[in-house]
């Protein structure tokens, strides 16, 4: 606190050494300012100026195959055993490296990543008819029903991060997210999917709708384009941690399933093969640490 | 920095109090109301900035998982849902059309406490999940019955951002909004609406009776930061 409180001097008023040397004093004190010593809008862009209040770091990398034509693109197959292997969306030359040293994030900061991508499901001849996974019993209106699938299915695309060392070779799931890796068949629960993307599989419709009218009971898988995806993930440690580098991984087919009160992602292999990929093109991920206040 | 403005003491000069007084004035007035000129750059740093002085972040869950409400079922819509005894093995506890019949529901709640008055951003991220198959509604004979899980945030139980909504069966949204609002501990809602059943929707399996899910929210998080300058 620097506001001077000494009295004004009077006329008669003694002017000795001590007198003066008392009221300068007052006026030297040390203490640090305080907010009643700024006028009003006395801090600016200027005081504030690359001192990190706010945002300490940032980074962008593209993500996929550096182009949007869908005449080249990044094909993922589906996996055909469990667990499904994690393909990195680029490669391995799309990622974000932190470099030597990383982002040190601590308890009082939040990172916050965002990614997007181009994507198209391919799927075709109905494989997920059998074993049946989604494959609904409906009304036909006339005592049976027919077989509609209710295309919970999905391709998975999440967030990993490095935080042993530059080298960028342990790479696991961000806290909240799960890698898909345990389990028969691998699997997670929702309440595991904080940092990930969903593409749809594969998508029917009834093309006229006839839950108890008894009409054609006509069937359309349709057939999948390209969509924008994207996805965000934010985070707060509760101790320091030091991130060397991102990275977007694909994987699928995963569909819906609900077991000991749990809803979850089952790993769906029977849906699994080169004739059923993912198609990826060209996005961006990228990272901001910034403080939260 | 302001410099003395006032006259120096000379030898044998003459003492008057104003004289003085003016002396000190010109030096308390140069201390007590700094402005931009008589602040260094760079001065200020997070060593010397008050704690939320320039900003604020809030976020929805704790240190090992950023999504909203603790425990198994984090990040879920769980206020409207089916019980586990008519879910199928093959889909999720969620939205039904016997438990849902339309309109807004609050699926998280979040109060941004000390909230001092400036520029407010939310962000909303999650997955969607819908079963779009009867969207024709009785053979054509009504009109199509879209399906949308549509999505808005409410701020002092006004709609800051709205959205259309995601259509297909597996969805992932972000939605964000932003704004002016005035000081205090302001509450944001973020809320959903499914479209309510068509004329001649499937609401059951006719082989097991289960309930068929309609839609579902998950791997829901939320972000909100105050700007305050």
């Amino acid at each position: 606190m620097s506001r001077i409180i000494q009295d004004r001097i009077n006329a008669g008023d003694s002017i000795d050494a001590t007198d003066l040397n008392n009221r300068y004093t007052a006026y030297s004190q040390p203490g640090a300012l305080d907010v009643a010593n700024h006028g009003a809008a006395s801090i600016d862009l200027p005081q504030v100026r690359g001192n990190q209040l706010i945002t300490i770091d940032s980074q962008r990398v593209v993500l996929g195959t550096g182009s949007y034509d869908h005449s080249s693109v990044e094909s993922i197959p589906s996996a055909t055993a469990s667990p499904a292997t994690l393909a990195e969306v680029g490669g391995g030359s799309t990622r974000l490296n932190f470099g030597l040293t990383g982002w040190t994030i601590t308890p009082g900061d939040i990172l916050r990543v965002y990614w997007d991508t181009s994507a198209r499901p391919y799927v075709t001849g109905r494989p997920y008819a059998a074993p049946n996974l989604g494959a609904l019993t409906i009304d036909n209106g006339s005592g049976g029903g027919f077989d509609l699938n209710d295309c919970l299915a999905c391709w998975v695309l999440h967030l990993q991060w490095d935080i042993t060392d530059p080298t960028l070779s342990n790479f696991t799931a961000v806290p909240g997210q799960s890698d898909f890796q345990v389990g028969t068949p691998a699997q997670s629960t929702l309440s595991s999917c904080a940092a990930m993307t969903v593409v749809p599989a594969y998508l029917e419709y009834s093309a006229q709708g006839n839950a108890n009218e008894g009409a054609t009971n006509a069937r359309t898988l349709l057939d999948m384009r390209w969509n924008g995806v994207s996805g965000a993930y934010w985070h707060t440690p509760s101790g320091n941690v030091t991130v060397y580098g991102m990275r977007i991984v694909a994987h699928g087919i995963y569909h819906a399933a609900h077991t000991a009160g749990l809803n979850r992602l089952y790993l769906y292999t029977a849906v699994g093969g080169v004739t059923q990929y993912l198609e990826l093109t060209q996005g961006q991920l990228s990272a901001v640490h910034m403080r939260r206040g | 920095m302001k410099y003395w403005t006032e006259h120096q003491a000379r030898a044998n000069q003459t003492a008057e109090a104003d004289q003085l007084n003016a002396e000190m004035r010109a030096s308390q007035s140069a201390i007590t109301t700094l402005d931009r000129t008589q602040t260094p750059s760079r001065e200020y740093d997070p060593t010397n900035v008050g704690q939320y002085a320039l900003h604020q972040v809030w976020t929805s869950g704790n240190s090992s998982n950023p999504m909203w409400v603790p425990g198994d079922e984090q990040g879920e819509q769980t206020n409207v849902r089916s019980d586990t005894a008519n879910t199928r093995g093959d889909q999720w506890m969620a939205i039904t059309y016997q438990g849902y019949n339309g309109g807004w529901e609050t699926a998280y709640t979040e109060t941004l406490t000390g909230f001092r008055g400036g520029h407010l951003h939310v962000e909303w991220s999650g997955q969607a999940s819908i079963f779009p198959a009867f969207q024709q509604t009785q053979n054509n004979f009504n009109p199509a019955n879209p399906k949308h899980m549509r999505l808005r945030i409410q701020v002092a139980g006004v709609t800051m951002v709205e959205r259309q909504g995601t259509a297909k069966s597996m969805a992932s949204f972000r939605i964000f909004g932003g704004g002016l609002y005035p000081q205090g501990d302001l509450e944001v809602q973020f809320q959903w609406r499914f479209t309510p059943a068509g004329q001649d929707d499937a609401i059951v399996d006719n082989g097991t009776s289960d309930y068929l899910m309609q839609a579902h929210l998950w791997g829901n998080k939320t972000l909100a930061i105050a700007r305050y300058k």
